[in-house]
């Protein structure tokens, strides 16, 4: 017999027969314990090939076949979502909706777009913003990286600062640069004195306007999108012996496509819409300074000047809704577009490319 | 062989990797002296529980993080030099470095992500070096794949094949396998050990498991707390360890506190007295082991035998006694092997052995047994076991 378990207990049981396959055993009080002493009771399981399917007990169930699919019902909470939800949606669309009707309903719309001061003002706009647009790219991305990458004594005041624009007013944001690059301020004044050169009042006038209050939109979704990429890739890419630029160009950048081109939408949007800091610093002069808003708020304000503000309004929601389709499009095409430009060849062919 | 021919030494380096470094971190300090000579193998592994050192350690090598002094020297090349200020950057070290998640670059397929480092290479070469990589770490069929599209064994491959293209100097691995399944795991392991060879390239390798440092390692550098506790063979590690720290991490279960007792004439063996009896042990060479001193007696499990108990007692480490608990693994047992203390000496009798939580008596050796031979001895059904060891087996830990 088996006299290996040394305990004085004289019930052992089942020990000689199953010593063959592997042995189970329970301790007393604990199924789920892995080390378990010899003094237990000794329980014989089935072993490694035992028929599980023929243990299973006889269905108690109907045949799967008898049932009926489940009938579906909008639930209570989809109700009640939609409903609120609606009427936030109707508040922001009838509005719109009003303008595209009007600018219809009268024939507006024709004889407007024509208009010179229209056709100039939707031009200026459109090249303010993109040269705002260029210049928060070319200025605000390293600012973006570098606060992204970097702790330095100051950072959160510097981070902090950075929002300051978005919350400000335009109007403060106007004075501010009157202070600064008007005629009169602490570097346009200089400007003006050594090289006859105004900032104020001129189209150079409404970018920087446009800058100072949109850019802070791109830095700050650059910077969220940067974060957003693992170091450990940057430092591969490194030890592969890829350059620090190349690096940023080809893992960086297209990893934070989707938040660069996020930033690039917003701080697009804020310029074009950017009314207050343009009239205070730029002034509102047809052609060189009156950009879209500022004509829209004109026209508005000169004796029956409605039909003109609301074409072009209608022509502002036109533009932005058709911008802000593209960049949508271009983010969802992301970081694999970027990339597919330039791709290694391969002679043997493998499967199709997966979406 | 193409990867061969590519390898640049034209005359093998006599050390393959040296190091001395000090870093300081808020709360820790790692510091640590290594050195892979070229006839020692070629894989180092750095060996610890996390937080340690180890990464750390790894990425100075790498460049990815500067040592605060030092000196790091991979081949014959210095790269590293406090005293100089030499500090070689990340991208012209020439490491393949990878660290614990892969890190493959999402946005890319399978074949950008090889051909990544390829980027001053002739396009043409660049395509027959990816198509080599790819067949040499079996990835073919998977070119145009993205990461999130591969197992995790595959990735690993994609992360070896796109370290290994721009023809690195030395390879350094944080816990590659360490996210696998283990039957991948232990592919994979296999498929390295083979690669350092086949390549002819130094590998620094980090491991949290006891059995993948053995599989890999030709020198173990065991790491605690910032501090290389012992480097040496593997041998020297797993079975002579330094400290009982050491022996500790390096899982030898049986660690008896003991005295030494004197010496055994002629035998170059000494005699140990420990909680469960008289031990004789190799004594250790080069040293003098006075009678009443203090020392630490190891032994793997492994190393035990277990056999029943003769008529006759035999000379030498025999001890008897009985199996208090047990823990199965399928192929091993480990058993927990309770000595009979011997009545003729009362102070044994009062020192009881190890608590192990599952087992309701104390124990005095631990050992593993391959299931067969255990329920062997189980159908003979012994009123008395009896373990033996040999004396060679036990390693002393005198300091």
């Amino acid at each position: 017999m088996d006299s290996f378990k040394t305990t004085n207990r004289s019930d052992d049981t089942g020990t000689g027969a199953d010593s063959g396959s592997l042995p189970v055993k329970q301790s007393p009080g604990s199924s789920t314990q892995v080390a378990t002493p010899v003094e237990g009771n000794t329980t014989p399981l089935a072993g490694p090939g035992s028929p599980i399917l023929s243990e299973m007990p006889p269905a108690s169930f109907p045949a799967l076949s008898e049932y009926p699919p489940l009938k579906r019902s909008i639930s209570p909470n989809v109700f009640w979502l939609t409903l609120s939800g609606s009427v936030m949606l109707l508040f922001l669309l009838v509005p719109i909706l009003a303008l595209v009707v009007r600018s219809f309903a009268d024939g507006a719309l024709g004889s407007f777009l024509t208009t010179p001061s229209v056709v100039q003002a939707l031009q200026l706009s459109l090249i303010t913003t993109a040269i705002t647009l260029v210049l928060a790219v070319i200025f605000g991305t390293p600012l973006a990286y570098l606060l992204a990458r970097y702790r330095f004594p100051g950072y959160g005041l510097v981070d902090t600062f950075l929002d300051l624009p978005i919350v400000l007013p335009p109007a403060v944001a106007g004075i501010a640069l009157l202070l600064t690059l008007g005629r009169r301020g602490w570097i346009g004044g200089w400007l003006d004195q050594q090289f006859g050169i105004t900032i104020g009042f001129t189209t150079v006038a409404v970018v920087l306007a446009q800058l100072f209050v949109a850019a802070p939109f791109y830095i700050k979704a650059a910077k969220a999108g940067f974060e957003s990429v693992d170091r450990n890739l940057e430092t591969i890419a490194s030890s592969l012996g890829s350059p620090g630029l190349r690096t940023f160009w080809k893992i960086t950048v297209p990893l934070s496509l989707p938040a660069l081109l996020g930033g690039i939408v917003m701080t697009w949007a804020r310029a074009l819409g950017e009314f207050g800091a343009t009239i205070m610093f730029a002034g509102s002069f047809e052609g060189r300074t009156q950009t879209m808003p500022l004509a829209i708020y004109a026209s508005f304000d000169s004796a029956g000047g409605l039909d003109e503000a609301v074409t072009l309004s209608v022509i502002l929601v036109v533009v932005s809704f058709a911008v802000l389709l593209i960049f949508k499009g271009l983010s969802r095409f992301g970081a694999m577009a970027w990339n597919r430009l330039e791709q290694v060849n391969l002679q043997g062919k493998s499967q199709d490319i997966p979406r | 062989m193409q990867l061969e021919l590519d390898r640049m030494e034209q005359t093998q380096p006599k050390t393959l990797l040296e190091l001395a470094i000090r870093k300081q971190l808020s709360g820790f300090e790692l510091e640590a002296t290594l050195s892979l000579p070229a006839n020692q193998g070629q894989v180092l592994v750095l060996f610890g529980p996390s937080g340690s050192g180890k990464t750390l350690t790894l990425r100075c090598i790498a460049g990815a993080t500067d040592p605060d002094a030092g000196i790091i020297s991979i081949g014959e090349r210095v790269v590293f030099d406090s005293r100089s200020g030499l500090n070689i950057k990340l991208a012209e070290r020439r490491v393949g470095y990878l660290p614990q998640n892969y890190g493959l670059f999402p946005h890319l397929s399978v074949a950008d992500n090889i051909a990544f480092g390829l980027f001053k290479w002739e396009k043409r070469r660049v395509e027959s070096r990816v198509q080599e990589l790819i067949n040499l770490m079996q990835l073919r069929g998977l070119e145009k794949r993205f990461p999130r599209q591969l197992s995790g064994g595959q990735q690993q491959r994609v992360a070896f094949a796109r370290a290994l293209a721009p023809d690195p100097a030395i390879l350094l691995l944080d816990e590659p396998f360490s996210a696998l399944d283990a039957n991948i795991r232990a592919e994979l392991r296999e498929n390295l050990a083979l690669l350092s060879r086949k390549l002819d390239l130094p590998v620094v390798f980090i491991t949290h498991d006891l059995e993948e440092a053995y599989m890999l390692a030709d020198r173990i550098a065991v790491y605690e707390r910032g501090r290389v506790l012992q480097y040496g063979s593997r041998e020297q590690i797993f079975y002579h360890p330094a400290t009982r720290e050491v022996a500790r991490l390096v899982n030898i279960r049986n660690i008896w506190p003991g005295l030494v007792q004197g010496g055994v004439s002629g035998e170059g063996l000494v005699r140990v007295r420990t909680g469960f009896g008289s031990l004789l042990a190799k004594a250790p060479t080069g040293r003098e082991l006075e009678a009443g001193s203090s020392v630490t007696a190891c032994l793997r499990p492994e190393q035990a035998i277990l056999r029943p108990a003769p008529e006759t007692h035999p000379a030498g480490n025999a001890f008897r006694g009985r199996i208090v608990g047990e823990i199965t693994r399928g192929s091993l047992y480990t058993l927990f092997f309770q000595v009979r203390r011997d009545p003729a000496d009362p102070q044994l009798l009062s020192l009881e052995g190890t608590r192990h939580p599952g087992f309701n008596q104390p124990y005095d050796i631990e050992l593993e047994v391959p299931a067969r031979q255990y329920n062997e001895l189980r159908k003979a059904g012994p009123e008395n076991l009896l373990v033996e060891i040999e004396p060679e087996a036990v390693h002393l830990i005198t300091a």
